[in-house]
Parts: structure tokens; C-alpha cells; sequence
């Protein structure tokens, strides 16, 4: 392990680094921006490339251009870049092109509360583009998670040959702390490798039903055709309905069938809770402070934190929903309530939730007293 | 003798979606035949179009192509040549998907100098689509969206490739099949942005509309408005009207491209004397803490405007603490002015481990505040009893303040200004007061995360601040 002084930005730019990322375009946006300042500086120092481009769109399209050629690539934004780069993330998810984009959430809607947290952009990151795309997001929960979960990012990307959203928000991208980290070389053991297919007979969208495109990196191998448009096995454009079907089903399924890769929760101090906090994002940091005071008041509460937002983790609700009462399950969010209502409806029922929509995160006596109330039933 | 076009084209695609009368299979042939000349294999080769008629061009090529989205193929080709510089990467668009929609790409693309060769085929309307107008449907023509005429001005697509610094701009039209290969050949020669436009006839979509009745109609109109540009320059304004030059308009040979600049500046400066660029301290992993054992938990709070050093105040105590064997957190709060907004700095540090990073509203310890601003906002934090060190000459305890708290003053900016000759350096005042005040590290290990995190340069002044903030303090205190 290492331990490094650092913030959420300047982990997620050390992540891209160690996890092999090669190519970084981006567009200043405040509270993500040090992201791109930091390897404006790194990237040419270790002949990688950094390019600022003239705006959000621009940015996206940049880097989904070089992870075509098989660049592991990243991009960077806050909410209202990623509003503006939403019809090019339509685009990686319909041809396939793995990419990593990383929303450091500050408040919304709009201009909204530049420098400020929140947790606001939850359900613009299910449901980024138009059309139908099972996104995968991640939220790191604590600052050394900004380095692991952007590792997991790239190689979720690169096995699913699609974008993979990382969420942080203010309070992670601006903290800075002691952390623990895996040495460079473990994560180097776990990066996964794009699929190649060299093979005579190739088409790029020839594979299981279950499986993501085959794209071999441009400028290697048979030349082939990608698009934005419906397309059959050969990647070039189809209106055939039973062919349109399968597409969107496949681009589905390489997803829902594969959810334990996808899927992760951490649960603290779960087993003999009677009381739970759902929460994810630096919420967490907050709830784990009031679970460990509350504890201490002989309130065994307990917390269900997913680092993998989309696709919810929808079988592990049903069983917390299983344990806990509802009114012993608390929700609480940076929001209106963008996550409530998914794990209600995985839950089956209606919970209690505690918000918050002005750009400070929740002080853990918040939480407490809110927890305190439903303990006695107020 | 006949030009085999088998090679480079999908044989399985056609014949092409395009209307009978339709300019872009000339133009695909051609940039087959200047691909030819120059040489290029289809494997090396990277084909990007946008949205539009044009954008089908992608369809047909036979070598790497991607059919992109609307008015961006330049911004993803600059992601492909970046990442591949010694590979050719042909861009196509039409005159909507290169001058409405991705206007922004095309100018930047000019800028950058990157090398692509980027084609818009200018067909005067949006064909796809049904005949809406495009940003070059001539003035007093019908289009869908202009039923009475069109009254709007018109770009001249050349002249802003020029105006934003494209190395190459040529032009032809459809119907001069010569010059559209010579000028392919050139633009493909050529190392940098590289914009051909070319004039192309809309038979089904503008002409007939615009009582051009058969397809040779339109060419004929085609024909007449692109005037060689060495007769060009013989005609009047007025004859210049609705007519464009073709031929190559701009050359600059030696301007830097912009991948080999890229790749020159890193040769630089991996050189010159940069560091590493590593951006976070790594720290020897000591002993970790016990998680077992009682929290010890300080807070404390640095409060200022944006600019006077607060931010870094923080992160250099916090690094100290961590040196110290200490969980530590620094958090921050601010507001979207850059210079002038009120700013606080919370540094906690615990020897258990850290979770909620800000300070806890009552709890604060120690507060330093060098703006009224801030101090009033953010005073409410210290706990009854706390001390608060004000620069006096910049913020104003009420008499309240001074007996829920116990308020300390010391000019510090003034310090800073007279007695060090560095306002930067209040940093490290502010950070030699906290640390004589609170004890909350060993001050020689400050005084090394002070070394190690201000610029090389301003080291020797950071270390007297730091040492008349410690002075300071203590005066204050035995007073």
C-alpha cells in the first residue's frame, strides 16, 4: 500500500495514470478542473497526451476519438459539461467505445452552486442520452475510493466496450487527507485488456448475445466500419426490426448478465444493525461518524453504501428490505430524492429520507437526529 | 484508360444511398484517386464523417471510418490523429454539419493546425433532411424553413478557414473534376489543416426547388459560381456577388503542425528541469494508527478571501499532522469568486481515522482570520471559550465576540507587508501562530512541510514568516 496527503481530483488523475490511461481531453469546469490542471502537467512529462479542448462536446469527442485507436481515455466535467457532452455519451454507448468520464457533482440545476456539493446529477448519470443505454456509474464514498473506483472505471470500460461515469462531488474533489492506496504494481496486475479480434472472417459486432462489440484498435487489422446509427453484426447501418431488437437487447444484456462484475456495496457494521442509513458519496462520511456515535448511545445502526450506482444492486436491497423494518431504513441524499425512489422500488416500500439541496453536506448530527426521531417514533 | 476504384471502395455497399444527380460520388471518387497518388493503404487510412448526405461517405470507403454525430467529426478526428500523428485522417461534412452545428470545431481545428484533411462538400441546403436552410443558402433562394426566400447573410467557408489560420484552403466545385483531384492531392500533401471545400450540386433537394428543373440545370448554376481564382481577381465587386474562387487560395509552408508541436514541446521539457509533476505527497507508511483507540479529535479553522493564502495554510498543516503520525483532513469551503469571496479553510486531525472532513459547527478550537468577511460568517464555528487570532486591521470583534471567545490580535498582512516584504508569505505567519497557540504539531516538522510545499524560491521568506508568527503569538500570549 501507499500512503500519499491527497484529494479526491488528484487521485482520480493519479488513477488514470497508474491504470494506464493514455490519452486525456477535457474542458475547465469548476469543481472538476484540477483533474485536467494536474495532468496538463503530468501527461506531457510522461509522453502521454493532453489536449484542452474548445469546449465540453469537444472534449468527449476528442476522447472517444483516441480510445478508437485503443488509448485507454478519460475525460472530465461537472454538471453542466456533462448536459452539454450528453449526445456524444449516446454515441460511445451505440458504437461501443469504451471511454471514462468523470462528473465531479456541484450543485444544479444550471449554474446552479459552482463551488458547492451535491449529489444532484444521480439520475442524469442513469439516464445521460437519448434513447436506451444501461449506463455504468460508479460513486466513490471516501477520498482514497476516488483512486480505486477510477481504476475500476477504465477496466469496467475496457470489458464492457462502453462509457463508464465516475461521480464524485465537491466535498471529495476538495478534501484533502491521509490515504492508503495499492501499490502500482497490484493495480497493474488487475487492468483488463480491450479484446482483439485479428481474425479473416471479423465483424465487429459479431459476438454472443451477451457480449460487447469487438473493436480493434484503428489502424490495426482488417479495416471496418463503426456508427451511430442502428447496425447489424458487420457494424454498418440497419433498419431491419428483428436486428434493430437484438442490438439494444445485447447492449443490455452485456450489462444485466453480467452484474456481479459490475455490482458493489460495502456494508459497515451491517449484521446487528436495527437501523440502516442507505447512502452513497461522501454522505457516507457523514453517516459513518453518526452510526459510530449513534452506537455509542446503544443505537446499533448500520449502513448500505453502493460504490456501483447504476445498475443498482437491486438484489441486495430486496435482502436489506428482508432484515429491516422500513421505518428503520433511512435514506439519505444530496438531493431530491434521485436514489430514493430506486431503492424503494427494489425495496418494495416506502422509507424514510432525509435531503439536502444546499450545497453543504450533511453534518452527522443530522443524520443523528434524524435517526433519533424514528427511534422514538416521531 | 479506365481508374479502378475497386481497391478503396465497399463494393458490398453500393450503389451509394445518394440521389441520382448527386455530387458526393464524385467527390468519393476523387478522394479515392488523390488517395492513389498519394500512395496511402487503406489500413493506414482514417475516414470520420459527420451527419447529412455527406455523412454516408464513411459507408463506402473501404478503410478505418467512423460515421460520427452532428458537426462533430473534426473534434473526433482530433482524437484519432492525436492519439495515431502518423496516420492520414480525412474528415467529410456537409455545409451544415461543418458551418451551422460544428462551426466551433472547424475554426479550432483551423487554429490547432492540426493535420486533418477536412473536406466540406457545399451543397447549399440541408438535402437529408428535406431543404432546410444551411448557413450557405444563398440569399433569396427557397428552402423548407425559408418558404418566402432566404434573408439570412451567408458564410463563405474559405474565408473563415482563413481568417481562423488554416496552413491550406482550397475550393472547387463538382464539375471540375481536375482541379478537385488536384486539389485533394494537395490539400492530402500538405502537413497541417487542410480545408477543401467543394461546391456540389443538390438536384433533388435545391435545384429543383430553386427552378433548376433537371440535374444539369443545377451543375450549370454550379459551374457558373466557382470562378478560377486567377480570373477571380479581374472581376468587380458586383460581379463577385454569389460567385466563389476555386483553386488553392492559401499555402503556408513551415507552419508547425500540431502533433509534431506536441511532440517537440514534450521532447522539451522531459529535458528541462520540470520535476516529475507528481502531484501528492507520497508519505513513508509508518506505523499505522490503532483504530481502537479513543478519538482525540481538534479542529481547527482557517478563514480569509480567496487569494490571501488560506487555501494553502491548510493543506500544509494538514501535511504536517500526517508527517506527525496523525490522521489528518483538510476541507474547504468557498464561493464562485475567485479573488475576494469569503474562504475557510477546516483542518482536523485525530488519531483514530477521519471520515466527515469539515468541522463541526461549535466545536472549533482555533480559528485565524485575516477578512471581516469571513470572520463573520465562519466565527460561529469556535466553540464558547476558543481563541480567535484577527488581524485587527482587517476584522472587527464585536465586544460580544470578545466574551464568548477569546480573541487574540495580530496584524498579520502588515507583518507580512513590512516586516518580510511578501504578502505571500501570511501563509506562513498564520500557520507559526497556530502552531505556538494550539501545539498541535512539533514545529519543526511545520516548519519542513512549509520547506517542502512553497515554491523553491520563497522558502527563505517562508521560514522568517513562520518564525514571527511563533514570535507573535507568544508576545500576544504573555500579554
Amino acid at each position: 500500500m501507499r500512503k500519499l496527503k491527497a484529494n479526491g481530483n488528484e487521485l482520480i488523475a493519479l488513477a488514470a495514470e497508474d491504470a494506464g490511461c493514455t490519452f486525456f481531453a477535457g474542458y475547465p469546469i469548476t469543481p472538476s478542473s484540477e483533474v485536467m490542471s494536474i495532468l496538463s502537467k503530468r501527461f506531457p512529462l510522461i509522453e502521454r497526451k493532453f489536449i484542452q479542448m474548445e469546449d465540453e462536446i469537444g472534449s468527449i469527442c476528442a476522447a472517444i476519438g483516441a480510445s478508437l485507436t485503443g488509448k485507454r481515455s478519460m475525460t472530465n466535467t461537472s454538471g453542466p459539461g456533462m448536459s452539454l457532452k450528453a449526445e456524444q455519451i449516446g454515441q460511445a454507448h451505440m458504437a461501443e467505445i469504451p471511454l471514462v468520464i468523470v462528473n465531479v457533482m456541484r450543485g444544479g440545476p444550471a449554474t446552479g452552486l459552482p463551488t458547492r456539493t451535491s449529489q444532484g446529477d444521480v439520475l442524469q448519470s442513469r439516464a445521460p442520452t437519448h434513447g436506451d443505454v444501461k449506463t455504468i456509474v460508479l460513486a466513490p464514498s471516501t477520498t482514497s475510493e476516488c483512486y480505486t473506483e477510477t481504476v475500476r472505471a477504465f477496466n469496467l470500460a475496457e470489458r464492457f466496450m462502453q462509457p463508464v461515469i465516475l461521480l464524485s462531488d465537491e466535498t471529495l474533489a476538495h478534501t484533502s487527507r491521509d490515504v492508503l492506496i495499492p501499490d502500482l504494481s497490484e493495480i497493474q496486475k488487475t487492468l483488463v485488456t480491450r479484446r482483439v479480434n485479428y481474425l479473416s472472417d471479423y465483424q465487429p459486432c459479431d459476438v454472443k448475445d451477451d457480449e460487447p462489440a469487438i473493436l480493434n484498435p484503428f489502424f490495426t487489422g482488417k479495416p471496418y466500419h463503426i456508427t451511430g446509427l442502428f447496425h447489424d453484426k458487420t457494424d454498418f447501418p440497419t433498419e431491419k426490426p428483428d436486428l434493430c431488437q437484438q442490438l439494444i437487447d445485447r447492449q443490455f444484456r452485456k450489462v444485466d448478465n453480467h452484474l456481479r462484475d459490475i455490482e458493489k456495496v460495502e456494508k459497515y457494521r451491517y449484521d446487528d444493525a436495527d437501523y440502516l442509513i442507505v447512502c452513497y458519496g461522501s454522505v457516507y462520511l457523514s453517516a459513518r461518524d453518526a452510526a459510530d456515535t449513534l452506537r455509542k448511545e446503544g443505537l446499533h445502526v448500520g449502513i448500505f453504501c453502493p460504490k456501483t450506482l447504476w445498475p443498482s444492486p437491486v438484489k441486495r436491497l430486496e435482502d436489506a428490505s428482508k432484515k429491516f423494518d422500513a421505518s428503520n431504513i433511512l435514506v439519505v441524499e444530496m438531493n431530491k430524492g434521485q436514489y430514493l425512489r430506486e431503492v424503494e422500488r427494489a425495496m418494495g416500500k416506502r422509507l424514510p429520507f432525509l435531503s439536502k439541496v444546499n450545497g453543504r453536506l450533511f453534518e452527522p448530527p443530522e443524520i443523528m437526529n434524524k435517526i433519533r426521531e424514528m427511534h422514538h417514533g416521531v | 484508360m479506365a481508374y479502378n476504384y475497386d481497391s478503396k471502395l465497399r463494393k458490398e455497399r453500393l450503389p451509394t444511398q445518394w440521389c441520382p444527380g448527386c455530387g458526393n460520388g464524385i467527390v468519393l471518387n476523387a478522394i479515392i484517386r488523390a488517395m492513389d497518388t498519394m500512395g496511402w493503404k487503406k489500413e493506414d487510412v482514417c475516414l470520420v464523417s459527420g451527419i447529412g448526405c455527406s455523412g454516408r461517405m464513411s459507408s463506402y470507403m473501404d478503410c478505418f471510418t467512423f460515421h460520427s454525430t452532428h458537426g462533430r467529426p473534426v473534434a473526433y478526428a482530433t482524437g484519432i490523429k492525436f492519439a495515431e500523428p502518423e496516420k492520414p485522417v480525412i474528415v467529410v461534412s456537409g455545409d451544415g454539419d461543418g458551418l451551422a452545428i460544428g462551426l466551433s470545431h472547424f475554426l479550432h481545428g483551423c487554429r490547432r493546425n492540426i493535420d486533418l484533411k477536412y473536406i466540406i462538400i457545399n451543397n447549399f441546403i440541408y438535402g437529408l433532411t428535406n431543404s432546410q436552410a444551411s448557413p450557405t443558402t444563398p440569399l433569396g433562394m427557397w428552402a423548407v424553413t425559408q418558404p418566402f426566400g432566404n434573408i439570412e447573410n451567408t458564410f463563405d467557408a474559405c474565408d473563415l478557414a482563413i481568417a481562423a489560420k488554416a496552413t491550406f484552403v482550397a475550393r472547387s466545385t463538382t464539375l471540375d473534376l481536375l482541379r478537385l483531384e488536384k486539389v485533394l492531392t494537395a490539400a492530402f500533401q500538405h502537413k497541417g489543416f487542410s480545408f477543401v471545400e467543394i461546391l456540389s450540386g443538390c438536384p433533388v433537394n435545391f435545384g429543383r426547388k430553386n427552378d433548376m428543373g433537371a440535374p444539369k440545370e443545377m451543375d450549370d448554376w454550379i459551374g457558373s459560381i466557382g470562378v478560377p481564382s486567377a480570373r477571380w481577381q479581374t472581376l468587380s465587386e458586383e460581379e463577385k456577388e454569389g460567385k466563389f474562387p476555386v483553386g488553392i487560395l492559401k499555402q503556408t509552408a513551415g507552419a508547425k503542425e500540431y502533433c509534431e508541436k506536441y511532440s517537440e514541446h514534450v521532447k522539451k521539457i522531459r529535458e528541462e528541469d520540470h520535476g516529475t509533476g507528481i502531484f501528492c505527497e507520497t508519505i513513508a507508511p509508518e506505523d499505522q494508527e490503532n483504530e481502537e483507540c479513543d478519538s482525540v479529535k481538534r479542529q481547527f479553522r482557517f478563514t480569509g478571501v480567496g487569494g490571501q493564502g488560506i487555501i494553502s495554510a491548510g493543506e500544509i498543516l494538514c501535511e504536517a499532522m500526517i508527517r506527525s503520525g496523525l490522521h489528518s483532513a483538510t476541507s474547504l469551503a468557498m464561493n464562485s469568486q475567485v479573488r475576494g469571496g469569503p474562504t475557510s479553510r477546516d483542518v482536523l486531525c485525530d488519531k483514530k481515522e477521519i471520515n466527515y472532513p469539515y468541522a463541526i459547527n461549535g466545536e472549533i478550537e482555533f480559528m485565524l482570520s485575516v477578512a471581516d468577511s469571513s470572520y463573520q460568517i465562519y466565527k460561529k464555528g469556535v466553540t464558547p471559550g476558543g481563541i480567535i487570532v484577527i488581524d485587527p486591521n482587517l476584522v472587527h470583534a464585536s465586544s460580544d465576540d470578545r466574551k464568548t471567545w477569546k480573541i487574540l490580535e495580530i496584524p498579520i498582512v502588515e507583518i507580512a507587508k513590512k516586516e518580510i516584504g511578501n504578502i505571500a508569505a501570511q501563509s506562513s505567519i498564520a500557520l507559526g501562530i497556530a502552531v505556538s497557540i494550539t501545539k498541535c504539531v512539533k514545529e519543526e516538522i511545520l516548519l519542513q512541510s512549509i520547506t517542502e510545499m512553497v515554491p523553491k524560491k520563497s522558502i527563505p521568506a517562508n521560514i522568517k514568516a513562520f518564525k514571527l508568527g511563533i514570535e507573535y503569538a507568544e508576545r500576544v500570549l504573555k500579554e
